[in-house]
């Protein structure tokens, strides 16, 4: 039989169910026109006849067109992590970075948006759009809709990139956002770092492409309902066909939302309008998490199609599998804000969110559950590992693998520390690598052969392909789990250099070559299939045959078996097999029910923390902090009195309460301490956040990242927490801090003996790679003795990607040019300043003097024991504006940033 | 293609209930080692033990019921 159902779909027995339509309007008929001429020019080359299959009816064309756009935008998404980690190895290893920082972090923006949208969704779209067409056996019409739909989203992708000026060429208003863009980051009038318009109009774009696609699905859809379904009423819909129809309403849930956010961005940008960061982001996020579901129903749509194809026997249970499909449709459109958690919502909003995050573990643990009893029986010698097969079994395992990380990010208190950590990322990139692409990839094998007509050329390429996927997209979740288990933040490049740090960046950076040399057998397998592959018939076949057909020419001689329907009766009633279903789905209710009272008041405690919510102990430092985009601003009032730059300043064990706001982005104050609680709350513009925290015991100084990209400056916007010895004691010695390492925090600045400092400038304006710089150690009488350290800004550290020249030009010469200009010196003060209790920063007379670049300086002053701090103390603007290109339609970078400085310790006698 | 002959001369040496089944376990192991460095934490044993206890609890039920469900047939 033929356990799909599908029983009308037979080739050959496509053309009766045509509607009746009359004759097409003259504006269609002038483009089929143009459509067949453009076609018979270049069917003419072989080459074209044979990639773009220009022999083969439109339905494959279109479908082939975007499989091959697809895999363009794959490939050059691929290349965007390629460069982006490159950077990040380049700065690990010492090297310098040959991109500035725009290009790096738009990087990651477009890796992001081409991976989900151009290659995910596009083929997605094609691959599903296909298997509607040709399992139900309906004839396709709308052509021209389905080219407006795969014109938009690839335009959007182009769109989406921004302007690049070709004379001369300047690429660097490429995106910078990240591929999420939290308002009001990027917004004209909000935010230092503005893109172009073509950003929002390539995000409408691709929600036009899309919903213009499900609404395709959705005529076609109404077209079998009307013939091929009215001709056998009351047979169960075939299974796949549930989770399409759940793929077109989730589709403009989360799109819809998706226009709505980036509109109103837009009028805020363009028309004055008045803007809600933190009501835009739970818009956006409605679309964001969503999105994943969006795609995610792809392999579970091939797990619920293949699997029971290649085992000859339908799925365990129709009727679970159903529900799960509809309880995905339901749930998914409800979870945008466990992405949000750290946000000033109201924490029964957070909780309710987490509360439905674990509900929507129960339809992947029925499709998990049901895919693998539908193999219980299955005889070995009627199983056949060829290609489709094996991606199966990947897009199983991954999703496991995936989901099973997901209620960790879920839970609230758990996302405190993981949040915006590499961590998300390795359950992200378990979802996408090993789940998503790899049901893609079982589609493709099954598909391809049908599309063109000719069997898979090649077995080895078949099987090096997924070899290569998989130990490529284990590679690269082992190592973001690794990094996040450490602390280091996504998309960050400037990161701690440490041993451990270097070598799983290191393995991060090989599993994404492994990965990209792993898809090159699989480009090679599909040329060669359609240029020499053997030719493939299916004719007298049924779907669930040629589906098997298709798959079989991956599959070793040896170990094939025929692939004709089988008579199949069932043995063991509906009733037990669903009563194993519903032990396994309470067991699963009852264990997340659980999960979540254990987690609920550490839940609710995180939420009235944010919200403002917690009682201040006696002796509280109170410190207004707020956002700068690039450095944050602290108002201290209690045993510490002052206005600090990037620093909080706190006595050892003191409790200190965080009043946060932001500007120009959503930021984050993120304390990564290792042996205590970590602190992470996050600032919106427009609300305010609150954080209480207990300093630690050991006196310090501690990094304080923050944790949220806000801009092409993230790299150096990590702030300090400076814990003074108890009041009135001398500073000891930062021993005790060293000896255990600050506690383990890695982004706490390496500690160094100022007679022995060697502070050297980087290319991205930081002093030895860190930000802030190396704490200096001095020791001095308690009247006072002389503190000497030395350091340099060399001269070839000056390029477009250092702030501390503006970039006005676009040749690559101009910064130094500008500086030697200046007798090598720039109009910043550099000096040391006193950090006093009692009223705050306070200048050491006789040590501020303007920067000197390319020469190597003394640094000497005459200190009492005490805390200070050294370099450019004051954030330096910078504005990037080569030869007047900057403005409204390109797109401007400004902003404030600090990074050549640090905390200069003296101890006492 | 080539005739296939009803039986497979090298016919697979497990079963695909079997080969998913450890493919199941080999991922659960992956996604708790993920998880084993956080529950070392001293901020989050109590927050996230829940969390924990319910996916080792999801685990083993799925493998008790999995093995002792009825065959699809």
């Amino acid at each position: 039989m033929s356990v799909t159902d599908l029983s009308t779909s037979r080739p050959g027995a496509e053309e009766h169910s045509v509607p009746v339509s009359g004759r097409p309007p003259s504006f269609i008929r002038f483009l089929d026109g143009i459509e067949e001429a453009v076609r018979q020019r270049l069917a003419k080359w072989r080459l074209f006849d044979r990639i773009f299959l220009l022999h083969r009816d439109w339905m494959t064309r279109i479908t082939m067109f975007m499989v091959i756009l697809g895999i363009l935008w794959g490939a050059i998404g691929g290349a965007d992590a390629f460069s982006f980690q490159s950077q990040v190895v380049a700065y690990v290893t010492g090297s310098t970075l040959s991109l500035s920082n725009v290009e790096i972090y738009s990087a990651v923006t477009l890796h992001g948006i081409r991976e989900l949208f151009g290659f995910a969704q596009q083929l997605e779209m094609a691959a599903i759009g296909f298997l509607v067409i040709k399992a139900l056996s309906i004839v396709p019409r709308h052509k021209w809709s389905l080219y407006a739909s795969v014109g938009l989203m690839n335009v959007s992708m182009l769109l989406l990139q921004g302007p690049v000026y070709l004379l001369p060429f300047n690429d660097n208003y490429f995106p910078a956002v990240g591929w999420y863009f939290l308002s009001p980051l990027g917004v004209a009038g909000q935010s230092s770092y503005v893109v172009s318009p073509l950003w929002f109009l390539g995000w409408l774009a691709l929600c036009a492409s899309v919903l213009l696609w499900a609404g395709w699905i959705v005529v076609h859809l109404r077209d079998w309902s009307r013939t091929k379904r009215a001709q056998t009423p009351g047979r169960q819909y075939p299974l796949f066909l549930w989770f399409v129809v759940g793929l077109v309403v989730l589709v403009p849930l989360t799109y819809g939302p998706l226009v709505v956010s980036t509109v109103w961005d837009m009028g805020t940008a363009y028309a004055g309008w008045a803007i809600n960061p933190i009501v835009n982001q739970v818009i956006f996020w409605t679309f964001g998490h969503s999105l994943v579901y969006v795609l995610f129903l792809l392999p579970i749509l091939a797990l619920y199609l293949l699997v029971p194809i290649l085992a000859r026997r339908p799925v365990y249970s129709y009727r679970f599998a159903a529900a799960s499909a509809v309880m995905f449709v339901v749930l998914t459109p409800l979870l945008g804000i466990h992405h949000l958690y750290l946000t000033p919502l109201p924490p029964w909003a957070t909780w309710l969110t987490m509360a439905l995050s674990f509900a929507i573990v129960l339809p992947s643990a029925i499709t998990f559950f049901s895919v693998w009893m539908t193999l219980k029986g299955v005889p070995r010698n009627r199983w056949e590992w060829n290609a489709v097969a094996l991606f199966t079994l990947l897009a199983f395992g991954g999703a496991i693998f995936g989901g099973l990380t997901g209620p960790v990010v879920a839970t609230i208190p758990w996302d405190v520390d993981l949040h915006n950590s590499l961590f998300v990322l390795s359950h992200f990139h378990a979802i996408t690598i090993l789940s998503i692409v790899a049901g893609g990839y079982a589609l493709i094998y099954a598909v391809l052969p049908i599309l063109s007509g000719r069997h898979w050329f090649s077995v080895a390429l078949a099987r090096l392909h997924f070899a290569l996927t998989a130990v490529g997209g284990v590679m690269i979740v082992l190592a973001f789990d690794e990094l996040g288990d450490l602390g280091v933040l996504r998309r960050e490049v400037i990161v701690p250099i440490l041993p451990a740090i270097t070598f799983y960046q290191l393995m991060l950076f090989a599993g994404v070559i492994v990965m990209l040399v792993g898809q090159l057998p699989f480009v090679a397998n599909a040329l060669l299939t359609l240029f020499r592959g053997e030719l493939f018939d299916a004719s007298g076949l049924s779907f669930d045959e040629t589906v098997r057909r298709a798959a079989q020419s991956t599959a070793p001689s040896l170990s094939r078996i025929p692939i004709a329907d089988e008579p199949f009766t069932r043995r063991v009633p509906r009733a037990r097999r669903e009563w194993t279903e519903k032990a396994w789905v309470a067991t699963v209710t009852l264990l997340l029910a659980g999960a979540l009272a254990a987690s609920t008041p550490a839940a609710f405690s995180v939420g009235n923390q944010i919200t403002g919510g917690s009682n201040d102990p006696a002796g509280t430092e109170y410190v207004a902090l707020h956002g700068q985009q690039y450095f944050w601003n602290a108002n201290e009032s209690g045993a510490v009195n002052g206005s600090f730059d990037n620093a909080i300043v706190a006595y050892a064990g003191q409790w200190v309460q965080l009043n946060l706001t932001a500007s120009g982005a959503t930021q984050s104050v993120l304390i990564p301490f290792r042996n205590y609680a970590v602190v992470d709350v996050q600032a919106v513009p427009g609300s305010t956040s609150y954080a209480l925290f207990q300093a630690p015991s050991t006196p310090g100084v501690y990094g304080a990242p923050d944790g949220e990209y806000d801009g092409p400056w993230f790299g150096q916007d990590v702030a300090a927490l400076i814990v003074l010895p108890p009041v009135h004691s001398t500073p000891t010695t930062l021993s005790s801090f060293e000896s255990n390492n600050g506690g383990g925090d890695i982004y706490n600045p390496p500690v160094v003996s100022a007679a022995s400092a060697s502070l050297v400038a980087n290319g991205e304006g930081s002093f030895n790679n860190s930000v802030p710089g190396p704490t200096l150690t001095a020791s001095a009488p308690l009247l006072g003795g002389p503190v000497t350290f030395g350091w340099t800004v060399p001269l070839a550290t000056i390029d477009q990607d250092n702030y501390l020249v503006n970039a006005t030009s676009d040749n690559p010469n101009e910064q130094q040019e500008y500086v030697i200009d200046h007798n090598y010196t720039l109009p910043y003060s550099f000096g040391i300043v006193r950090i006093d209790p009692t009223t705050g920063l306070v200048p050491v007379p006789g040590t501020a003097a303007s920067l000197q670049i390319g020469k190597e300086m003394t640094e000497n002053a005459t200190l009492t024991p005490g805390v200070y701090l050294y370099g450019i103390l004051d954030p330096v603007s910078y504005s990037y504006n080569p030869n007047g290109e900057s403005g409204e339609g390109t797109g401007t970078q400004t902003g404030q940033v600090m990074g050549l400085w640090g905390v200069l310790w003296v101890n006492g006698p | 293609m080539t005739d296939v002959p009803e039986t497979p001369e090298r016919p697979a040496r497990i079963s695909a209930f079997a080969v998913f089944g450890l493919v199941a376990i080999v991922a659960a192991a992956g996604a708790l080692f993920e998880m084993a460095y956080y529950t070392t934490t001293p901020a989050l044993g109590g927050a996230t033990l829940g969390t924990v206890i319910g996916i080792c609890g999801a685990l083993i039920a799925f493998f008790v019921w999995g093995l002792t469900a009825p065959p699809n047939e």
